[in-house]
């Protein structure tokens, strides 16, 4: 990158990621010895701008805007959506039968491989979903459990929760902030034995536990909080814990 | 609550927030800005069944606000707030005892729509310069000029000539206004 075009960047987008490798390019060059002084005080800017962009969110707004979701739906309405519930509901199941022939030619660890680098992938479609951090309401989350077959009690603390769909499969996607940072756990329910794993996946760490009817898979930067995250949810799920022998 | 009204409320917690700052970085006023958001959130309400991928939610709300914004602009004629009117900024207070923020929200404020709403959804709605060019029918090119000189007029407008002492607001936001005119 010349030096001029590195001005005209830090001017468009300072957070693009490759300015940092630029402005170290470009001191070693010789060819601008102030880049990098240049790329720090951008980045500060750039800080000022995002808080002087925060705006409270009126009291009571969240409560206005569920209103809307009250207000009776025209019946030519509900016939569309039937119709595409009938399209979907026939879709799901061909994909699940496609899914399910898949499965009986794959071996245990393969399953729970795949399941492994499916969730991973799933994170970089919801990346907001790691910055949440006001707590979920408690009954939104055992409204969303039980349309899962789970139950839950309310000592959890949610920051993100949302009904996801991972390579085929449904999945609750729930992100718990932690001393160490954001743990994202996505919750399967499933006949299928799903068996221990611990890997590194796509730069986070990963760890795959079964219980009664389906399996957790756990994702997150470093897996220091894991241990916690797990008891808490052990605590809170009413599941029963399986472990694959063999 | 059905499906439906729980795949609406998930929306509404997860993007409210973002959305409304979009919405009063469009319009610089409190109670237009929630408006905007009333019908964009109806809008989205109606057609709710049209969001078959999950991940996509957040720019098609983004894309609801933004011409909802659009729509009330030519349907009132009344996006001509001007800085006093802006609740976030005291008017008691003398420009050169502003806190850092204030004034880079006033200045801001006083950007030219083309310059300002390209670089809220793009600090804001996280969209890059190529999702900004779709979203405004722009060039690529053009977004990143406007996002340069966005920037630029606002460290322009912070220049420590701006904050001289004066304590009248007038003679203060006039002189942001040529400020900004000029650069």
């Amino acid at each position: 990158m010349k030096p001029f075009q590195f001005t005209e960047a830090l001017g468009v987008d300072p957070k693009n990621a490759e300015l940092a490798l630029a402005a170290r390019a470009l001191v070693r060059s010789g060819e601008n010895s102030d880049a990098e002084r240049a790329l720090s005080s951008a980045l500060l800017f750039e800080q000022q701008i995002e808080r002087a962009l925060e705006v409270r969110t009126p009291d009571l707004l969240t409560e206005q805007l569920l209103a809307i979701s009250q207000q009776p739906r025209a019946h030519g309405s509900w016939r569309t959506l039937r119709r595409k519930m009938a399209i979907f509901a026939a879709a799901s199941l061909t994909a699940c039968a496609v899914l399910a022939g898949a499965w009986v030619w794959s071996t245990q660890a393969a399953f729970e491989s795949r399941l492994a680098a499916d969730c991973a992938k799933h994170l970089s479609y919801e990346p907001f979903a790691l910055s949440r951090t006001t707590r979920v309401p408690s009954a939104l989350v055992s409204q969303l459990f039980a349309r899962n077959g789970l139950e839950i009690d309310d000592s959890l603390v949610i920051n993100y929760l949302q009904p996801c769909v991972v390579n085929g499969k449904i999945a609750l996607h729930i992100v718990m902030q932690q001393p160490s940072g954001p743990v994202t756990v996505m919750i399967f329910t499933t006949s299928k034995s799903i068996g221990d794993l611990e890997r590194s996946q796509s730069e986070a760490e990963v760890r795959v536990r079964g219980f009664d009817g389906g399996g957790l898979v756990f994702l997150a930067e470093s897996s220091r909080d894991f241990d916690a995250v797990e008891a808490k949810l052990w605590a809170s799920l009413g599941v029963q814990r399986i472990q694959l022998t063999g | 609550m059905d499906a439906r009204q729980l795949a609406f409320s998930t929306l509404v917690q997860n993007f409210q927030g973002e959305l409304y700052r979009l919405a009063y970085w469009l319009c610089k006023n409190q109670a237009q800005a929630q408006d905007i958001l009333q019908e964009a959130y109806l809008r989205a309400w109606k057609s709710l069944d049209n969001l078959r991928d999950q991940s996509a939610a957040r720019a098609w709300l983004m894309t609801i606000v933004r011409r909802e914004y659009l729509r009330t602009f030519e349907r009132k004629k009344l996006i001509t707030i001007e800085l006093d009117e802006l609740p976030l900024i005291d008017d008691a207070m003398p420009l050169d005892e502003l806190s850092d923020v204030e004034r880079v929200r006033a200045a801001i404020a006083l950007l030219e729509t083309k310059y300002r709403v390209p670089l809220v959804l793009q600090v804001i709605g996280g969209l890059s310069c190529s999702e900004i060019a779709d979203e405004l029918g722009l060039s690529e090119a053009a977004v990143m000029t406007q996002l340069f000189r966005a920037r630029q007029k606002i460290k322009l407008l912070l220049e420590p000539s701006s904050a001289a002492p004066d304590s009248s607001n007038i003679i203060r936001t006039e002189r942001f206004k040529n400020k900004a005119g000029k650069a």
